[in-house]
């Protein structure tokens, strides 16, 4: 791979670039990029010898025409005996539920097809997400039907039954009942009310009994640093939809904040431009690493994790006292100051206790508590200590029973616990201790337990957890455990009463006792349907004082400093055998199936490493081996580490992927770390991600290469204007810049055949608007589109021969140089669905067609696999079954599907079909409704209350039509993509009010928007807004670097 | 050398030929006769059910509207299949001890669904939503034949998809009024041709009802509805 950012360059390449082999513009790339697919990839997966080759040839002949002389065979069809009432069988229904995140609750609407969850998506009454989704709550669904799923209790290995725990649990329980000591309970955060309150009740009825909580994402630092400056046990959470301009210091707030689903959403309200718009929000990131929020910053500054805290200080400084401060900084605090209590300093729970007091303090001097920071107690309840506090008890033999709930410490726990062998070590002494896991997978930390019991997945079960805002989310389940699993509620009401209870019974009693009032049955049935409890509960429980943990101050070194991060693909690890996640490229690094030490462009120059080479980094008695691989914007020296990867117990999909991370993680440095030594090893590893794959040619048609020589450099030559981006004030001065960058029409669309505008003129005509200004690039339509269109996962190797079958793609484009990106962009490439569609005319069995409402069709059926349409699709949106990707045989998948989508069949081609199955069922409905109106109004009284029907009816369908989302665009949380109609005449309500627009509509006028390629006339009806950056005058041009 | 070949084999080479373009066309002939024929396409053919369930009895007989047990069927793309309980709230009463409805009364007692044969059976890539057919004048006479005249149920179409597009492509030759969906034994009566006779329409046969009734339900004239992805995603 050549990524020869040092190398001679031949001609500076396309303005904006993809990946490391287009800025460079090799030969290599040329032909990459000039190809439908990578080298390789439409070969058969083992050469085919002579021999083969015929025998295929012969079999093939043989066999094709037997293919039409299937029997259809004969299926049986299976009716309830009592049919709930609620159900209309082959229609969806919709339940609210949550789903947690390192115990931090966001809103889901589960969609259930004859009982199955088949959808996850956000909560539109819930204030943490406002209906939008992230990527780990699109793919849960895939964790609920894992195979790999623990499915029975075992003792030692050994298969057993609940029964059997509590005959053993109930005698143990009793000889503790005088003071309960020697029991020990081991859970990640927990906001949960019911069992915040049971593990309350537990220690009152063992008043010895002790509760610990182990979080890899613990955020124990903000808590730590806000209590140093206040004295007061809290924690902030952020208004962005009233701050102007914002500091973000290392803080991910579009991906790692509990509330980033909500943030993500308020921050682009606040910066979308629209003709007219005078005015945006200002992002300032300074950070340790590249993350999707500083993808979003008008200016952004790398920095190495060592700096932050002196940066912090000096921050503060200049706030205080303007006059005295320098540089970007200045500019900076001026900004800061010139919005007082419209600004916004925030820090991530990474960055040590230092930097949140001072950040306390400068948003304290900015009046911008109780405005845009908002402090509330901990939404988590306090437990006794940590794991270190759990494992000193351990030792000591201050714990003889052991109940590890969810969390997995012996893959998460700080290398020097050495939790795994400790907990080894304390099962082995069968006659002394009892050690007993909980949990949804057989892993690691079960394996070293005695017992391990089976966890409910959240769609199996009922219990509540708190949002990021103390929004209590109720969780019911949508389908029967699928094993003979137990929840965490249900355990503990085990340990409290001796009886497995339902956990129906066990939240219904919690909650009623709460509201104590008599209307208890109403308002839990409408907490269930809104999915947010609307009863009365006590006030969160007390924080009690925890003792501060002092935590190390990374001093400056010479060498590479470390930042270690949650994956943004599979989290803290407990996503690692979710294939849906281990496929989905990361977001900036675009890589799949796997972590790496992400460099800078000068760090790899100065290590000699190139993406994949091996480095072997240590980290005091700590060391790992693990590939590089470049990220421009990363900080020079530093070493970013995604955490997750590398588990030997995760299941089918997540064991041996990766390399460990948390094996350089220790107690005194869980962030950073500031000394590290790297070097390059002998050998590289197979890393493959997708930035290279279906690349558009920025390089013009046509172009003769005597132009290329001829104008070197030149921006016309390798620039077609696929990312359009302009500064604020230049839109100000010329809303219409955007549409100059169209060439003045060199071809003009000619057509023999009129008849279709006179039919997009009488249907609807859909269309679709995705604002690169709101896309941060979090992944999550992707994953909305593989779970509503039954996607397959195709698998490390097919990635890498650019095989991967994701409809929707996130182009991440870099600006400058891969030293110095100065700006990175996003943009989902979907099918365009070209009014003029070049696959169709290539099409040589009409399996790719145009319909009337504008769609290019894809039908499956019909389709033999020439992979015309492929090679002739300039947006290179289309993607091919090479080999049975869709699982056939394993059964807990096959009730994941979406029932309204074909599974597809190998050698078939498939793409974006603007969820065709969503807008037929919307479709049906209206129609369905207007001829039931209709006919009400025929029989009418008289003309006007037949006409007020018609109005009804009417402003019915035209809901209807409002509510008709693509997957995609139900997710995005920052609704950057807008679909809909884009015919005027064909809105229902146009007939009452003839200026009705469509929201879709309406944005296709603006002056920002503009579709890719426009040049090639294919009319997409996906067309984009242009990025519109905000930068302060007074940082300019300087650049900060570290 | 001799020849190999003597002068009367001029003849077998040419009958040779004329058998091979007649073979070619007798097997294309064949296949496409058999494809479309009832063994491929179960057309007419009785399918063995756990209880003989006689739609004759039920609907001719005893009069019992469609809807009665396929409850969905104006409402979702599925037209429903009764569930036990709907057996059982005659059947624990009528007919409680017959030996044929052993099935039925097991299944309540046992809370097991009854396993039926399925009939109609489509190919998983086509999508037939029973609810807009329906509401649209669709009469469930045109693709289940006369369902009261079937003591043990069959397939009465090809379902095969030059049969649906007959219907997609000219849908007036098949249109009904609404209220009539059910109706096993719908004629296009005087009263019917006065109902539906307006300033554009005059009806008078099937082709003119369908017409006026195409603009009276929306039904697409411009091709829409042979749209492939009208049924196929």
């Amino acid at each position: 791979m050549e990524t020869s950012s040092s190398q001679s360059r031949p001609q500076r390449s396309a303005h904006y670039w993809k990946s490391l082999e287009q800025w460079s513009n090799t030969p290599e790339f040329r032909r990459l990029v000039q190809d439908e697919f990578p080298p390789g990839a439409t070969d058969p997966d083992d050469g085919p010898t002579r021999r083969t080759f015929l025998k295929t040839l012969a079999a093939s002949m043989a066999l094709a025409s037997l293919t039409g002389c299937k029997r259809k065979i004969s299926e049986t069809i299976v009716p309830y005996v009592r049919q709930p009432a609620e159900m209309t069988p082959g229609r969806p229904l919709y339940f609210a539920t949550s789903m947690t995140l390192s115990g931090y609750a966001q809103g889901v609407i589960a969609t259930s097809r004859e009982g199955r969850p088949i959808k996850l998506d956000g909560n539109p009454d819930h204030p943490a997400n406002l209906g939008s989704s992230d990527a780990f709550l699109q793919a849960t669904l895939l964790d609920l039907y894992d195979p790999d799923r623990s499915q029975t209790v075992t003792r030692a290995g050994v298969i057993s039954d609940w029964d059997t725990f509590v005959g053993v649990i109930r005698p143990r329980l009793a000889g503790k009942a005088k003071d309960g000591s020697g029991l020990a309970i081991l859970t990640e955060t927990v906001t949960s009310p019911t069992l915040l309150s049971q593990i309350r009740n537990l220690k009152s009825k063992f008043p010895g009994a002790v509760w610990f909580t182990h979080d890899p994402m613990s955020r124990r630092n903000i808590r730590d640093g806000l209590r140093d400056a206040t004295g007061r046990e809290i924690l902030p959470r952020f208004d962005f939809s009233k701050a102007a301009v914002i500091l973000s210091l290392d803080c991910d707030f579009l991906f790692d904040e509990p509330g980033h689903s909500r943030y993500a959403r308020d921050f682009l309200d606040g910066r979308r431009i629209r003709a007219g718009t005078e005015r945006m929000n200002r992002l300032y990131v300074v950070e340790s690493t590249h993350t999707i929020t500083g993808t979003m910053a008008d200016h952004r500054w790398p920095m190495r994790p060592s700096q932050f805290a002196a940066t912090a200080a000096t921050l503060l400084e200049a706030v205080s006292n303007p006059s005295a401060a320098q540089g970007w900084i200045k500019a900076v605090a001026d900004d800061l100051l010139a919005n007082k209590q419209r600004s916004l300093v925030l820090a991530g729970a990474n960055q040590p206790p230092a930097v949140h007091a001072a950040v306390h303090h400068i948003n304290d001097v900015l009046g911008n508590i109780d405005k845009t920071v908002l402090y509330s107690a901990p939404v988590e309840g306090d437990p006794d200590g940590s794991l270190a506090d759990l494992m000193g008890k351990m030792n000591s033999g201050g714990v003889d029973t052991l109940f590890i709930v969810g969390t997995n410490p012996c893959y998460t726990a700080h290398v020097d616990l050495s939790f795994d062998s400790a907990l080894e070590a304390f099962s082995k002494q069968i006659d002394k201790n009892l050690t007993v896991r909980l949990g949804l997978y057989d892993d690691e930390t079960s394996f070293k337990c005695q017992w391990h019991l089976p966890q409910t997945h959240f769609l199996e079960e009922w219990s509540d957890a708190r949002a990021y805002d103390g929004t209590i989310s109720t969780v019911q389940p949508l389908i029967a455990p699928l094993y003979a699993s137990r929840s965490a509620v249900e355990l503990m009401d085990l340990l409290l009463t001796g009886y497995l209870r339902p956990g129906q019974e066990i939240l219904r009693e919690f909650w009623a006792e709460q509201h104590g009032q008599p209307d208890f049955e109403s308002i839990w049935r409408r907490s269930l349907e809104k999915g947010i409890w609307l009863g009365k509960s006590s006030a969160a429980p007390p924080a009690t004082q925890v003792s501060p943990r002092t935590s190390a101050k990374p001093a400056a070194t010479g060498a590479f400093e470390l930042v270690f991060r949650a994956d943004p693909c599979i989290w803290d690890g407990v996503y690692c055998n979710n294939a849906f996640l281990q496929e989905l490229a990361k977001p900036l690094t675009k890589l799949t199936w796997d972590n790496a030490a992400l460099i800078s462009a000068n760090s790899a120059k100065k290590l000699g490493a190139s993406n994949g080479d091996m480095l072997q980094i240590t980290a005091g008695d700590q060391s790992l081996q693990i590939p590089a691989w470049i990220l421009p914007g990363v900080p020079d020296d530093t070493v970013t580490l995604h955490l997750g990867y590398g588990r030997w117990r995760a299941g089918s999909v997540g064991t041996g992927v990766g390399f460990n991370v948390y094996k350089l993680r220790t107690s005194e440095h869980p962030w950073f770390f500031p000394g590290a030594e790297v070097r390059r090893i002998e050998g590289t590893y197979f890393l493959v991600a997708t930035h290279t794959h279906q690349t558009i040619d920025q390089r013009r048609e046509g172009l003769l290469d005597s132009d290329v020589i001829q104008h070197p450099g030149e921006d016309k030559i390798d620039n077609r204007n696929l990312v359009r981006v302009g500064t604020l004030r230049q839109f100000v001065d010329d809303p219409q810049f955007v549409k100059k960058l169209d060439e003045p029409e060199k071809r003009h669309h000619l057509t023999l055949y009129a008849g279709y505008d006179a039919i997009y003129k009488n249907n609807f005509a859909w269309g679709m608007s995705i604002d690169m200004q709101s896309c941060i690039g979090c992944n999550a339509c992707i994953l909305a589109c593989q779970t509503e269109n039954n996607i397959p996962v195709v698998g490390k190797e097919q990635v890498s021969l650019g095989r991967e079958m994701h409809w929707i793609r996130v182009d991440t484009y870099y600006e400058g140089d891969p030293e110095s990106p100065t700006a990175t962009f996003h943009q989902p490439v979907p099918c365009q669905q070209c009014e003029n569609a070049p696959c169709e005319l290539v099409c040589p069995v009409g399996a790719t067609v145009h319909d009337n409402e504008g769609l290019n069709e894809m039908v499956f059926n019909r389709c033999v696999g020439t992979r015309y349409c492929s090679n002739n699709c300039p947006y290179k949106v289309r993607r091919f079954n090479f080999l049975q990707y869709a699982d056939r045989t394993t059964e807990t998948l096959k009730l994941m599907r979406n029932p309204e989508v074909t599974v597809r069949s190998r050698g078939v081609m498939e793409k974006c079909s603007y969820c065709i199955q969503r807008i037929v069922a919307t479709r049906i409905d209206m129609e369905i409704l207007q001829v039931r109106m209709d006919e009400q109004a025929r029989s009418a009284t008289g003309p006007d209350q037949a006409a007020a029907i018609q109005k009804q009816s009417a402003e019915l369908r035209q809901k209807m039509l409002d509510n008709l989302q693509t997957a995609c665009q139900q997710a995005c949380p920052t609704q950057a993509i807008v679909f809909g109609n884009l015919n005027a005449s064909h809105d229902p309500i146009h007939e009452i009010s003839p200026q009705h627009l469509s929201e879709v509509a309406q944005l296709k006028r603006q002056p920002l928007n503009y579709s890719l390629l426009p040049d090639l006339t294919t009319q997409p009806r996906t067309t984009y807004l242009a990025r519109i950056q905000n930068p302060s005058p007074a940082v300019g041009e300087e650049k900060f670097r570290t | 050398m001799a020849q190999v070949f003597r002068p009367s084999m001029n003849a077998v080479a040419k009958g040779c030929i004329i058998a091979l373009v007649v073979g070619v066309c007798a097997i294309i002939t064949v296949g496409s006769l058999l494809d479309r024929s009832p063994y491929v396409t179960n057309q007419g053919v009785i399918r063995d059910q756990p209880v003989p369930f006689s739609h004759e009895h039920h609907v001719h007989d005893l009069g019992l509207d469609c809807r009665y047990c396929h409850t969905s069927v104006t409402d979702s793309n599925f037209a429903g299949l009764p569930p036990t309980k709907t057996c059982m709230t005659c059947h624990s009463r009528i007919w409680s001890d017959a030996a044929i409805l052993e099935p039925v009364r097991r299944s309540w007692s046992d809370e097991m669904p009854i396993k039926w044969t399925r009939v109609h059976n489509l190919p998983d890539f086509v999508y037939f939503p029973h609810d807009i057919h329906v509401n649209k004048g669709i009469g469930c006479v045109t693709c289940h034949g006369r369902v009261d005249q079937m003591p043990l149920m069959y397939q009465h179409a090809t379902l095969q998809m030059s049969w649906c597009l007959e219907c997609h492509r000219s849908p007036q030759e098949y249109l009904r009024p609404r209220d009539q969906v059910f109706n096993m034994n719908f004629v296009i009566d005087d009263k019917v041709k006065e109902r539906f006779s307006d300033a554009g329409h005059r009806v008078t046969d099937q082709d003119s009802l369908g017409r006026a009734l195409i603009d009276l339900y929306h039904v697409p004239k411009d091709g829409r509805i042979t749209n492939c992805y009208t049924c196929h995603r």
